[in-house]
């Protein structure tokens, strides 16, 4: 058969349509590939045109909008150039506002504003899981935030935090023995952060992590005074020469230091 | 059926309703995930309480969880791969009187009619990381909604309940059981506070107490009541005595809950994470944990 295009109608940014649409999709050897997004459609101004394209080749329409009169003029458009429709979740929204007896948000700005929050915090979620320790750092280029510091200053928890609040970060460890990546070098200064934390606080928490791996910590260099003193000094001195700002973990709350970056990147 | 309508006329004061959705869905969670929260957005994220049922794989789990919405009149949102649990869906609450939304078979059969065919109905073709993507940032969603004893009514969702006194990690702990996955609540222990009713109907299973050395606690907090510019020592918060009365009270609580309890003084966030995740998976629960009491 030709190739369907797939049409999505919608009031804000239609990545839920498409999302639905996609998994429908992959289910199907047959070419569905081409779609194309008419967003951000506030009225049934657009409806016309959407529908006269819609009509030139085989296609699908699949529209997510709150607002009944866009919805059902474009139902009924639809049907008459014999275009399939499909009204995703507008019955429910129907539904809903009947049974919560208020009408739903009618404001296009806000909702515009909740649906790119929730689909960047998506994003951002996906890419720190990605580029957590160490991993893809091709993809460093597009981060937000790149947090670097020697192992157990706590980048993990740090990355998914601030992932959380919808920023892209990276976190890569830093130790002596290997060379961070070369592509750190074009990520703007602006962007990278470094932790260090005291000595004997570094020592402390190793120390545990080798017991809790059933390892006696006396038998490895990793928890020894002068290999941690050793790694937090040529840590200190790379995150200098990158221009990173640095922050002192010792003892901090994640979210303490997590505040301190967010406030840092909203202000930029 | 009842319709809307005849619902709506036997309600005093339709506009203060909460309305109960549930979630069902087999693979497809992400999807279905996508959906509700569409729809919880339009309605400014409230006065939808969203129950989720994800990964159902038997009709008659499908079925209770269907007695369950029909008792509580809750509407239903439903996206499923398999073929045979949509009609299922669909008939049952037909049949029953229940409210539901089927958000998959409508795009999907009119794909269906214009490729001359059905669908695989194959998981192997969904893309796997979307999958696993959705199923994080639900957990987030989850996790944030449930930071700080927020919000009690949902702790019967969490997949674990993490309860300590201030300062003990509670919340980047969850989100970094969030990030993994993991439905994680935090419930803080506070002393002429009572824990909420909900937290004493959740199995032990799925409760774990934090505690931290009285040494520790008092440092932590002795820095953070500087940072924000006020003078720890005149504050019962850094006060020794009052931080031993803290841990005594939670210590009394964990013991009562019967529940598995780490001390984190000398941890990583990360290794309290995995031991819990390592309990989550069934992992035999040993008798004692290291730097931990029971």
């Amino acid at each position: 058969m030709e190739t369907l295009t797939l049409y999505i109608v919608s009031d804000s940014t239609g990545e839920t349509a498409e999302y639905v649409a996609l998994a429908a999709i992959s289910q199907f050897d047959t070419d569905f590939s081409k779609i194309v997004r008419y967003r951000y459609v506030e009225g049934p101004g657009k409806i016309d045109e959407i529908v006269s394209r819609a009509a030139d080749v085989p296609s699908l329409i699949v529209c997510t909008l709150v607002d009944k009169h866009t919805r059902s003029a474009l139902a009924e458009k639809s049907a008459a150039a014999g275009i399939p429709f499909v009204d995703l979740l507008g019955p429910m929204v129907d539904a809903l506002e009947m049974r919560l007896g208020r009408k739903p948000l009618q404001a296009p700005g806000l909702l515009r504003k909740l649906d790119e929050d929730y689909f960047r915090k998506i994003k951002a979620v996906e890419f720190a899981i990605q580029c957590d320790d160490g991993r893809s750092t091709e993809s460093l280029p597009d981060a937000d935030l790149v947090i670097l510091g020697v192992s157990r200053t706590g980048k993990t928890p740090l990355s998914m935090y601030i992932a959380n609040k919808g920023f892209k970060a990276a976190n890569i460890p830093l130790i002596p023995e290997v060379d961070p990546p070369e592509i750190i070098k074009k990520v703007p200064s602006s962007k990278i952060v470094g932790l260090i934390i005291s000595a004997e606080r570094l020592i402390q928490i190793r120390q545990e992590r080798l017991r809790l791996l059933g390892l006696e910590p006396a038998a490895s260099a990793y928890a020894t005074k002068e290999r941690v003193e050793r790694e937090l000094l040529a840590a200190t001195d790379y995150l200098k020469s990158l221009g990173a700002r640095i922050y002192d973990v010792t003892d901090r709350a994640v979210e303490e230091t997590a505040q301190e970056i967010l406030d840092f990147l909203r202000a930029r | 059926m009842v319709t809307f309508g005849e619902r709506w006329n036997g309600r005093s004061f339709p506009d203060e309703e909460n309305v109960d959705l549930y979630v069902l869905s087999d693979c497809l969670s992400d999807v279905a995930e996508a959906c509700a929260s569409w729809i919880t957005r339009r309605f400014d994220k409230t006065g939808i309480e969203i129950t989720r049922f994800g990964s159902l794989s038997g009709e008659d789990k499908i079925l209770e969880v269907l007695d369950e919405a029909s008792r509580s009149d809750a509407v239903v949102l439903h996206c499923f791969l398999s073929g045979e649990f949509r009609r299922l869906v669909n008939e049952t609450c037909l049949r029953r009187g229940i409210d539901r939304y089927d958000a998959f078979s409508p795009v999907l059969t009119t794909l269906e009619q214009a490729a001359g065919k059905g669908a695989k109905e194959d998981r192997g073709l969904l893309h796997p990381m979307d999958n696993e993507y959705f199923r994080r940032v639900r957990a987030v969603e989850y996790t944030i909604a449930a930071d700080d004893g927020g919000n009690p009514s949902i702790l019967k969702e969490a997949d674990v309940v993490i309860v300590g006194i201030s300062r003990t990690g509670k919340s980047p702990l969850c989100m970094y059981l969030a990030h993994r996955g993991v439905m994680a609540a935090n419930v803080p222990l506070v002393p002429g506070i009572e824990p909420p009713p909900q937290l004493f109907r959740i199995p032990p299973s799925r409760i774990v107490g934090l505690i931290r050395s009285p040494g520790s606690l008092g440092e932590i907090r002795t820095r953070r009541m500087s940072m924000m510019g006020l003078a720890p020592e005149e504050s019962n918060y850094v006060r020794s005595e009052e931080i031993l009365r803290e841990i005594e009270y939670a210590s009394g609580i964990m013991e009562h809950l019967g529940i598995v309890v780490f001390d984190v003084t000398k941890r990583a966030i990360e290794e309290t994470a995995h031991e819990i995740l390592a309990l989550l998976a069934g992992a035999k629960e040993r008798h004692s944990f290291h730097g931990g009491a029971k």
